[in-house]
């Protein structure tokens, strides 16, 4: 409340606005920390994409563009097809016989549903990390980093030497386990296990990095390591993230989805937009009443 | 889960249960007892059981020795007992079971686990572990009345093309004998390793499976580098249950592995004929007269329980580690 | 490895063309590679199909001519060189399995359910070691357990060569899967239903009769099926106490002759005709493991249908 009373001078402000529509200022302050001024340049497209399973709608009507080197959120309610519509993104449905894609995902204007792109191709331009650390356990922190480029056929000591040395570093890992590097991976805490995952999606520098809801098995100082990491990640990669955590939405991302489950039980989009506007002032009554909480 | 990988690893269905059991203690006497007596009753069974092959096969050392651990004279009519070509009989057949059956289970089980629908999952296995309750007896009928004719005209005369009696297939036999032995034991096995295979398999966390993925791996290098790696030391449990399984396998090998050739105590060739521990207990038990023969064959059966035993504990302990290791 | 960013790549646009180059290029060899191995397992299923098609396709093929009511209902006949087709029926086996076999289920069941009890309801040193101690049982060499009969009860014992000497071995063979199968049938009864009886007051023994054996039952019932259709199939054991007989005598006091010992017997026949009458017994024998074992899975299928 007092750092309200504080600002309230300052005309259009963010928080005043927040102010003035009930939400929590301790949310837009993160808010205001972000910069956008650049250009957006869209680098995928999702156009009135839906995912249904054995004909059933899980999430529908999903139009917009993900920024490059940017940090795109999804949030929403549980139920409201944000992880759903995360792994249709790198066609991790594929696994499921019963599940149907439709509507256009484009990456860099290529469809990737219609044949346009290999899916193991697709995949290493769009990586993933998920909901718990899922380092390979029998292979040593080294083996994880390399593992993709060697599903590549990249073989060479001196490129993957270096690869290695470079994702951990852009993971932030490096320091800690350049001395352990053939230790296996297993032994790392979970946080690092994490950073382990991010390093290991980040070697076969994917252009889009997706992120399932990355810190909810961590603690609160390891999560505190990864939101930190994102924003300096952004310089080389586009990311994608899928959170419950609306402060975590609010302190990361530069653009924010906001999808919520309809009366037939079927995620939508409600409302897309920059993170900034989202948080502010949102367009559509739904997404302010969960911003401010309302349900969820 | 299989019957019997559940059973041999232990798996509880619900966790819980162990609390209500500590609970009230005195009014239950007569139903501890009885059930107590019970236990106690299949407990001195099988305690008696022990004892009672471990008695009798004192009479059994007494004439034949150490020279049964090297001797390789083994003519139980003669009474000559170097069992070495026994004991190398058993594990032979075993080893040749398991290079046969193994690539051929874990291919099955990861078939059965990745590939198959997961509707059709259940079915599938069902049918292969069908295989595992077939009798023994029927599988040594089949072995004696189809796949030897089959080995007989069909294979042997295509090997004697192709390698011209060159060893391993140098011996021009009637078709029983090792090789045939080992086809059937394989095909006994199959099912056993499939099942706990499978099983291990089923645990691999899905998320280690997508994350590969999401390297851009081919499903085919999941497999081959997370799934296999991950759950290895499961699958040389199944392997050693598998083994345990073949190494007590009677009925069926002594119908097919021919007849064990005095002057030749180990085979020279997959066509020769050969003898186990436990074909040579079937095989002599209608001609015993006195306690020193019976001895013999409890020395047998007490070599064969001992390496039976130690597979068999040595596949549980492996087995149950690896699910503990991967089902946190 | 033809481009030269990627011997050393400098910047991250740099980085990012050569794995992707790399990538592209190794595609084609990656999902050949794929498709190798995912047929590789394909046909490690399709292998370990054949065996059990060709043993049902030939014991159906074979046997089924020979059923009829008379092969069923009268006693073996010698063949002779003249009447090479008198063989006359298996009546002494199938009454012999049923005796054998009927007697020890009488036996092996109510024991082993009292011995999964056992197991379910104390928990110490003493049931630990019985537990690992039957656990141990389930992979010994069935033929053992004809040679521990033999030892003890006929040798030490001075019985005959008798049914009752197979049933006792075909009982000491079936307990100890069956009683571990049992226990995990009682163990999955939630324990919220046995703390629910011990709080109302329930003694243990009724706890146990009105509410985990009725809750167990169907599984416990799937764990003796299964159980028992592996001890029907048994030969080894059986054959070593059984002795043989051609009369079908009811006696479990004498020798008897089982489905799986006339098996034994008659595939090293002399007689060709004889010794193709084997597939119609395997024939009546896979039907009986088949139906116990089908009948036992459809009813887990749909107990877990049920619960899940």
């Amino acid at each position: 409340m007092e750092s309200t009373t504080e600002n309230s001078t300052m005309e259009n402000s963010p928080r005043q606005s927040a102010a003035t529509v009930g939400i929590d200022p301790s949310i837009v302050s993160m808010v205001d920390a972000i910069p956008s001024n650049a250009p957006v340049v869209p680098v995928m497209r999702l156009k009135d994409v839906a995912v249904s399973f054995n004909g059933k709608v899980a999430v529908r009507d999903v139009t917009f563009d993900v920024g490059k080197n940017r940090v795109t959120s999804m949030i929403g309610p549980s139920g409201s097809g944000k992880t759903t519509l995360l792994r249709a993104l790198n066609r991790l449905h594929d696994l499921t016989k019963s599940a149907v894609v439709t509507g256009s995902i484009t990456l860099d204007d290529v469809d990737i549903y219609k044949g346009g792109i290999p899916t193991t191709l697709l995949r290493t331009r769009v990586g993933m990390v998920f909901q718990r650390p899922n380092p390979f356990p029998t292979m040593s922190i080294y083996d994880n980093v390399a593992s993709g480029l060697r599903f590549n056929g990249i073989k060479k000591k001196a490129f993957l030497d270096d690869a290695i040395e470079h994702s951990l570093r852009a993971a932030a890992l490096w320091d800690s386990v350049e001395s352990r590097l053939k230790v296996a991976a297993a032994t790392l805490s979970g946080g690092e296990q994490q950073r382990l995952c991010i390093a290991r999606a980040l070697a076969v520098e994917p252009e889009i990095l997706l992120m399932d809801e990355p810190t909810s098995s961590l603690d609160p100082v390891s999560t505190q390591h990864i939101e930190d990491l994102l924003t300096s990640l952004k310089e080389i990669v586009t990311i994608v993230i899928v959170t419950h955590n609306m402060q975590q939405a609010a302190r990361v991302s530069d653009d924010c989805a906001f999808l919520l489950m309809g009366e037939d039980r079927a995620g939508e989009l409600i409302e897309f937009a920059t993170t900034e506007k989202i948080f502010t002032n949102p367009t559509d009554k739904r997404t302010l009443d969960y911003i401010q909480g309302r349900f969820g | 889960m299989s019957i019997e990988a559940a059973v041999l690893t232990g798996e509880p269905e619900t966790v819980g249960a162990g609390r209500a059991r500590k609970r009230s203690a005195g009014s239950d006497v007569p139903y501890r007892i009885l059930i107590g007596a019970f236990a106690a009753l299949i407990g001195a069974v099988l305690v008696l059981y022990f004892y009672s092959i471990i008695d009798q096969s004192i009479p059994g050392w007494q004439v034949a020795g150490w020279h049964f651990f090297y001797g390789t004279n083994w003519n139980f009519f003669n009474r000559q007992y170097g069992a070495l070509p026994l004991i190398f009989g058993t594990l032979i057949t075993t080893t040749l079971a398991l290079v046969l059956a193994v690539p051929v289970s874990i291919g099955a089980a990861m078939a059965i686990v990745f590939l198959i629908p997961r509707r059709a999952r259940l079915a599938v296995s069902s049918i292969v572990e069908l295989l595992a309750f077939v009798p023994s007896v029927i599988f040594g009928v089949w072995g004696y009345l189809t796949i030897q004719p089959w080995l007989d005209r069909t294979v042997q005369p295509w090997l004697v093309k192709v390698f011209h009696h060159n060893w391993p297939f140098n011996t021009n036999g009637s078709g029983f004998g090792l090789m045939l032995g080992s086809m059937v034991l394989a095909v006994m096995i199959i099912p056993t390793i499939t099942a706990i295979t499978r099983d291990v398999l089923i645990a691999v966390p899905a998320e280690l499976i997508e994350g590969g993925l999401s390297l851009g791996a081919t499903r085919g290098q999941v497999l081959r580098r997370i799934a296999l790696p991950t759950s290895r030391t499961g699958i040389i449990g199944a392997i050693t249950l598998g083994a345990a399984r073949a190494l007590g396998e009677t009925i069926a090998l002594f119908l097919l592995l021919g007849a064990l050739d005095p002057n030749h105590p180990f085979p020279r060739g997959l066509n020769s004929g050969l003898a186990t521990l436990s074909t040579e207990i079937v095989a002599n038990f209608g001609q015993l007269s006195g306690t020193k023969p019976l001895g013999v064959i409890c020395c047998l059966s007490l070599v064969l329980m001992v390496i039976v035993g130690l597979t068999n504990l040595a596949a549980r302990l492996v087995v149950r580690r690896s699910l503990q290791r991967l089902q946190p | 490895m033809t481009s030269a960013a990627l011997e050393a790549p400098r910047t991250d646009d740099e980085r990012r063309a050569a794995v992707q180059e790399a990538a592209s290029r190794f595609y084609r060899r990656k999902t050949l590679y794929s498709k190798l191995f995912l047929g590789a397992t394909s046909l490690g299923l399709l292998i370990a199909f054949i065996p059990l098609f060709s043993i049902i396709y030939n014991v159906v093929r074979n046997g089924i001519s020979y059923i009829t009511w008379k092969f069923l209902t009268t006693p073996p006949q010698s063949p002779s060189i003249f009447h090479k087709h008198q063989i006359g029926g298996i009546s002494n086996a199938i009454e012999g399995t049923a005796l054998v076999f009927g007697m020890a289920l009488l036996m092996s069941v109510p024991i082993s359910i009292m011995v999964a009890i056992a197991l379910y309801e104390s928990h110490g040193r003493v049931m630990g070691a019985l537990r690992t101690l039957l656990e141990v049982m389930i992979g010994m060499p069935s033929i053992l357990f004809g040679i521990f009969i033999y030892t003890y009860v006929v040798e030490r014992m001075h019985f005959q060569l008798t049914g009752l000497a197979g049933s006792l071995a075909l009982t000491v063979l079936m307990v100890p899967l069956m009683s571990v199968a049992c226990e995990q049938a009682l163990r999955g009864v939630p324990a919220v239903l046995t703390e629910a009886g011990l709080a109302l007051g329930a003694k243990k023994a009724q706890v146990m009769r009105k509410i985990v054996l009725r809750y167990a039952l169907p599984r416990m019932l799937t764990a003796i099926m299964l159980s028992a259709s592996r001890g029907i199939g048994e030969t080894a054991p059986v054959l070593l106490v059984i002795g043989s007989t051609y009369v079908a005598n009811w006696n479990l006091m004498t020798s008897q002759t089982t489905l799986t010992t006339l098996m034994y017997n008659i595939i090293q026949s002399f007689y060709n005709y004889q010794r193709s009458e084997v597939w119609a017994i395997a024939l009546l024998l896979i039907v009986v493991v088949f139906v116990l074992n089908l009948a036992s899975r459809i009813i887990v299928a749909r107990l877990n249908r049920g619960h899940r």
